[in-house]
């Protein structure tokens, strides 16, 4: 759907992108992470054609992107960070999805616009003014325009901030429910618990670089080499923990309260084995379970001491 | 006590203001150049100071001008400058260097010239006349001075012959009566005696020629000169240097009027351009003027007649330069009737009484004004109060009409309440109020 | 993407964004308190000036305003200027006053909000359209013309009503004068685009475009002015560096010869269009180069 080639983006001497090749696949769910200044808006900036790239390429639905098209980006449709504040405070919220139903040339425009507020719970406030929309209002009617003209490709920038937990809920499901129907989501937020629930594949920017890109396990994985598997028991005693030592498959054994940690490779999956031999033991297993680093860990940890090694290793690391 | 030092005071203050206007002007000794400026119709009498900034001329047509020293003060109660010749008048020769802004001099020959003034069918008239022709006139007036001097003079012994006889012839006839003999035949002497005619200056001259005199003749093509006078000593005489302008006719051609309103003959209206439209409240005659124009640069123009005068740069201006002789013009009212109107010659008149006004009456030749000349020659135009739109054509000797001669004349209404129009200005104002009810009443504000 | 299909595009985004734009001005007060105050500087000139014709023709000196307009004038420009201004009657000055009010008033109203919309991201936004910064600049341009068209047949009628009430001449003088003043209206809503298009925020946007129109008319009347010595020279050197960049200068250089019969009024206007041109493509690759984010 998405693909940059080696984008580059300058504001006089300061770089904000540099080099970025990421690609977003079609009918996928795309989380853009990267700390404050990382070279995020830049870069979705340049997919939308309002700036201009210093260098690289781009390609949109297959075709060589130029920035100045105005014909592909009928197929984008975009949720900016915030409402322009001040700008059509005047017009209502019917008045505002019609100007932008006639930009897009929107054929039965009035029952689309009709439909979508009432999809986003809307239709009360159709004719109040946008002045008087609270900001979860703002995100919705902002998702409401986005999806007037029936995009192909979503992009939506810090979609969820400032919401309360039903407007995330509600967010989160809307999301979810443009990508079943078939809508490519390219999303950039800081809220990476919820990234981590709905994206397919994330990218992590940092300092203008794309320094990962993948599926939440290959990102995982390219940062530990073990696994933990960690097994809840009544009680662990001396024995116990020297059998589970000289297993043939542990790397090292800890114990965190009644939990046991052991840490195995990840050539395949050996909970059925330690299972075997808890059973072997006569343990009673409370419970057992793979500990698989949040997304936040994995950013913080991208983003921090391990950046020069999955840079070096970027080609075993960022796998797709 | 207080009342009279109050009119104290303001007799003290009257006094200082007087001697304030009264006060001698302090007068500056400079080099001028005196001109005798084409104007287009005749000529203009200006001056132009040390510290004038151009001494402009119509391009193409002879002015003249002579260097001189004398004495110039600013008059307060005119606002003008004048110039005291009788107190210091040094006239210098030499010769006038110009030379335009590629350096190329320009040649000016001195002349012997007189100018006069003469009343002409229309108006007064500036005359110029050159050389031989100057002389000529100087000593025809010289001639006509004389004659009439030799024809005072023997007016002078007729009348006291005649008054001498007069007087004896009334005393005889007194003491005939006295002593009761008959006299009739004396008193039928007396009745019948004339006393003899008194002679009338020459008045073919409003303002006679003066003594002729030397000066240049200004006949330049259109360009800005450096002028200076240079002695026949070889110098350049200081304060002499000026730039000259010379400003061509813009245009010409068309045909402007002056209106003299009948309530107030002093304050003429102008009609110059052709698409000018004359607005009157009605109830009143329009004498008018029809003139041929020409356009020239309003700011060279207005100082080529009066060198200290003010003009805008920037724009042209029509100048009257001829009145159309033998000119007709036809007057389409609102009706669609025609009024055919004649040039005739009309005579302003002081009505008598206390109040202070004019009355502009028909010329009367031949009776109340006898042996005087008609103040203007004009079209007598009728605009009555209910009256709408006038329209004016001219037409020359011939039939033809006149380029530029047509004008309309409107007679502006004023309604009883003029500012209930004011209510069409409220309609944005109400058209406001109503959207904005209408959006707060459908957006809920 | 054919490249037939982006003037198309932006077309189509600069007609939308300018009904958008309309529409806001309808809805606000502002508008309707400019009408006004136009209608009534017109209103008063007229009135006044008929009121002010004696059976002896007119005479500034009978009413309050005109005394006050013949002291300006004259003092000003002098005798003959005036003259001119009135030859036909008071519409064309009455015309030019309201007029160039409710021009200037667009004009500004379409540099702050541009400049507005570009700082708040509103640009940006409808620039995820199908549409760019040039279609924006142009809508913007489209709503002013649209203001102005409508702005001038209203005056013109109301004009219409007076004269028939008072019995007064609206002469070619007038007509050439709405004309000459609505290409100077576009050229000046072009210099506005322009200022917005040059500076970062709305205030700044509205400070030069004012900036500008202020020289430019303050050397415009001293072309005119009876100034004289070191002022006038002063004047003189600043116009000769900055005339051509003045849409007042061109506009009053066609209106001019059109006076004086040299050029038809339409080709005299021509470099007036040509300046709007440039000030509009000058906007153009200024917006394309930026982009249409905040600055």
């Amino acid at each position: 759907m998405i693909r940059t080639r080696g984008l580059v983006k300058r504001y006089g001497r300061l770089t904000a992108v540099d080099g970025v090749s990421l690609e977003v696949l079609p009918g996928e769910i795309y989380g853009f992470l990267g700390p404050n200044g990382a070279g995020k808006t830049s870069t979705i900036r340049m997919l939308l054609g309002t700036t201009r790239p210093t260098a690289g390429s781009m390609t949109l639905f297959g075709e060589a992107y130029d920035h100045r098209s105005l014909e592909l980006r009928r197929r984008i449709g975009v949720v900016p960070e915030r409402h322009p504040a001040g700008a059509w405070r005047w017009m209502t919220a019917r008045e505002y999805l019609r100007f932008f139903a006639a930009l897009f040339e929107v054929p039965r425009a009035e029952e689309r616009i009709g439909a979508l507020l009432e999809r986003m719970e809307l239709s009360r406030a159709a004719d109040r003014r946008v002045a008087a929309f609270s900001k979860g209002m703002l995100q919705k009617l902002s998702f409401a325009r986005a999806l007037l003209h029936g995009p192909d490709l979503l992009i939506l920038d810090e979609p969820i901030s400032g919401l309360d937990p039903i407007g995330l809920k509600q967010v989160r499901d809307l999301i979810v429910e443009q990508n079943r129907d078939g809508r490519t989501v390219l999303i950039s937020s800081h809220q990476l618990s919820e990234m981590e629930r709905i994206c397919h594949r994330v990218g992590i920017l940092s300092s203008g670089r794309l320094i990962a890109q993948g599926t939440m396990p290959s990102l995982i994985a390219s940062l530990e080499e073990d696994a933990e598997i960690l097994v809840e028991l009544e009680r662990i005693g001396p024995e116990l923990l020297r059998q589970a030592r000289g297993l043939p498959f542990t790397r090292s054994v800890s114990v965190e309260g009644t939990t046991l940690v052991l840490h195995v490779g990840r050539e395949r999956d050996y909970r059925r084995d330690v299972g075997e031999f808890l059973q072997g033991t006569g343990q009673v297993v409370l419970g057992m379970r793979e500990r698989i680093p949040s997304l936040e860990e994995a950013f913080v940890t991208i983003t921090g001491d391990n950046v020069a090694r999955l840079a070096a290793g970027s080609g075993k690391g960022a796998a797709t | 006590m207080v009342k009279r030092l109050i009119a104290a005071a303001v007799l003290a203050l009257l006094g200082i203001a007087a001697q304030a206007q009264t006060e001698t002007p302090e007068r500056f000794e400079e080099v001028l150049w005196s001109l005798m400026s084409y104007n287009g119709r005749d000529y203009s009498p200006t001056f132009c100071r040390e510290d004038g900034d151009m001494v402009c001329v119509i391009a193409d047509a002879a002015s003249f001008t002579s260097i001189r020293t004398s004495l110039v003060y600013w008059w307060p109660t005119t606002g003008e400058w004048y110039t005291d010749s009788k107190a210091l008048n040094v006239v210098h020769e030499g010769r006038l260097e110009l030379r335009d802004r590629r350096g190329r001099l320009v040649d000016l020959e001195p002349v012997t010239y007189t100018y006069c003034s003469v009343h002409e069918r229309y108006s007064q008239v500036w005359r110029v006349l050159l050389g031989r022709e100057a002389e000529e006139e100087w000593a025809r007036y010289q001639g006509l001075q004389e004659a009439y001097r030799t024809a005072r003079s023997g007016y002078g012994i007729a009348k006291a012959s005649w008054d001498e006889e007069y007087a004896d012839l009334s005393a005889r006839i007194a003491s005939l009566r006295e002593t009761g003999r008959p006299y009739r035949a004396e008193l039928d002497r007396l009745e019948g005696m004339r006393p003899p005619t008194e002679p009338a200056e020459a008045s073919e001259y409003l303002i006679p020629p003066a003594e002729p005199r030397t000066g240049y003749v200004l006949r330049l093509p259109p360009g800005t000169y450096a002028a200076r006078l240079v002695t026949p000593e070889g110098l350049v005489l200081e304060g002499s240097e000026r730039t000259v302008v010379a400003f061509p006719r813009e245009g010409a051609g068309t045909v402007g009027y002056d209106l003299i309103p009948s309530d107030r003959w002093t304050k003429t209206v102008e009609s110059n351009q052709p698409s000018s439209v004359i607005y009157s409240a009605g109830g009143v005659h329009l004498y008018a003027r029809p003139f041929f124009q020409d356009e020239y640069n309003d700011l060279f123009y207005k100082k080529a007649i009066d060198n200290d005068a003010n003009g805008n740069p920037a724009l042209r201006n029509w100048i009257k330069v001829r009145q159309v002789e033998a000119a007709r013009i036809e007057v389409t009212g609102g009706h669609g009737a025609t009024l055919r109107v004649e040039e005739m010659p009309y005579y302003v008149e002081q009505t008598e009484g206390t109040a202070m006004g004019y009355a502009i009456v028909a010329f009367d030749a031949e009776g109340a004004h006898r042996g005087q000349d008609p103040t203007l020659r004009a079209f007598d135009l009728p605009v009555p109060t209910d009256a709408d739109t006038l329209r004016l054509r001219l037409f020359d000797a011939e039939g033809r009409s006149l380029p530029g001669g047509d004008r309309e004349i409107r007679v502006v209404k004023v309604a009883k309440r003029p500012y209930a129009t004011l209510l069409l200005v409220l309609i944005p104002f109400f058209m406001g109020i109503a959207v904005l009810a209408v959006r707060g009443r459908k957006t809920g504000i | 993407m054919k490249a037939a299909a982006r003037p198309r595009r932006r077309a189509h985004a600069a007609l939308v964004i300018a009904q958008r734009l309309l529409f806001e001005t309808m809805i606000g007060p502002g508008i309707y308190v400019a009408a006004c105050c136009a209608l009534l500087a017109a209103h008063a000139l007229v009135t006044e000036f008929a009121l002010s014709i004696e059976p002896g023709g007119f005479n500034p000196e009978r009413t309050a305003l005109y005394r006050l307009v013949y002291e300006l004038i004259v003092s000003a420009f002098g005798q003959t200027f005036f003259d001119g201004l009135f030859a036909e009657g008071p519409f064309v000055l009455a015309y030019t006053v309201s007029f160039g009010l409710l021009a200037v008033y667009f004009a500004s109203g379409s540099v702050t909000r541009l400049a507005m919309e570009r700082r708040v991201g509103a640009m940006e936004l409808v620039c995820y359209g199908p549409a760019d910064g040039t279609s924006c600049l142009l809508g913007a341009l489209g709503r002013d013309m649209a203001l102005s068209l409508c702005s001038a047949l209203l005056l013109l009628a109301f004009l219409g009503v007076l004269s028939l009430r008072h019995n007064l001449a609206m002469g070619p003088h007038l007509a050439s004068a709405a004309a000459a003043l609505f290409l100077l209206a576009f050229a000046v809503s072009s210099m506005g685009l322009l200022c917005a298009s040059l500076a970062t925020r709305a205030a700044s946007a509205a400070a030069l475009f004012t900036g500008l129109l202020l020289l430019f008319a303050v050397l415009l009347a001293a072309r005119y002015a009876g100034v004289t010595g070191y002022a006038r020279t002063l004047a003189s050197a600043l116009s000769g560096a900055l005339q051509w960049f003045s849409p007042l200068f061109w506009w009053d250089l066609a209106v001019r010869m059109a006076e004086r019969g040299a050029l038809p009024a339409c080709v005299g206007l021509l470099p007036l269009a040509a300046l709007s041109a440039s000030y509009l493509t000058a906007a153009h690759l200024l917006t394309r180069s930026a982009g249409s984010g905040p600055w």
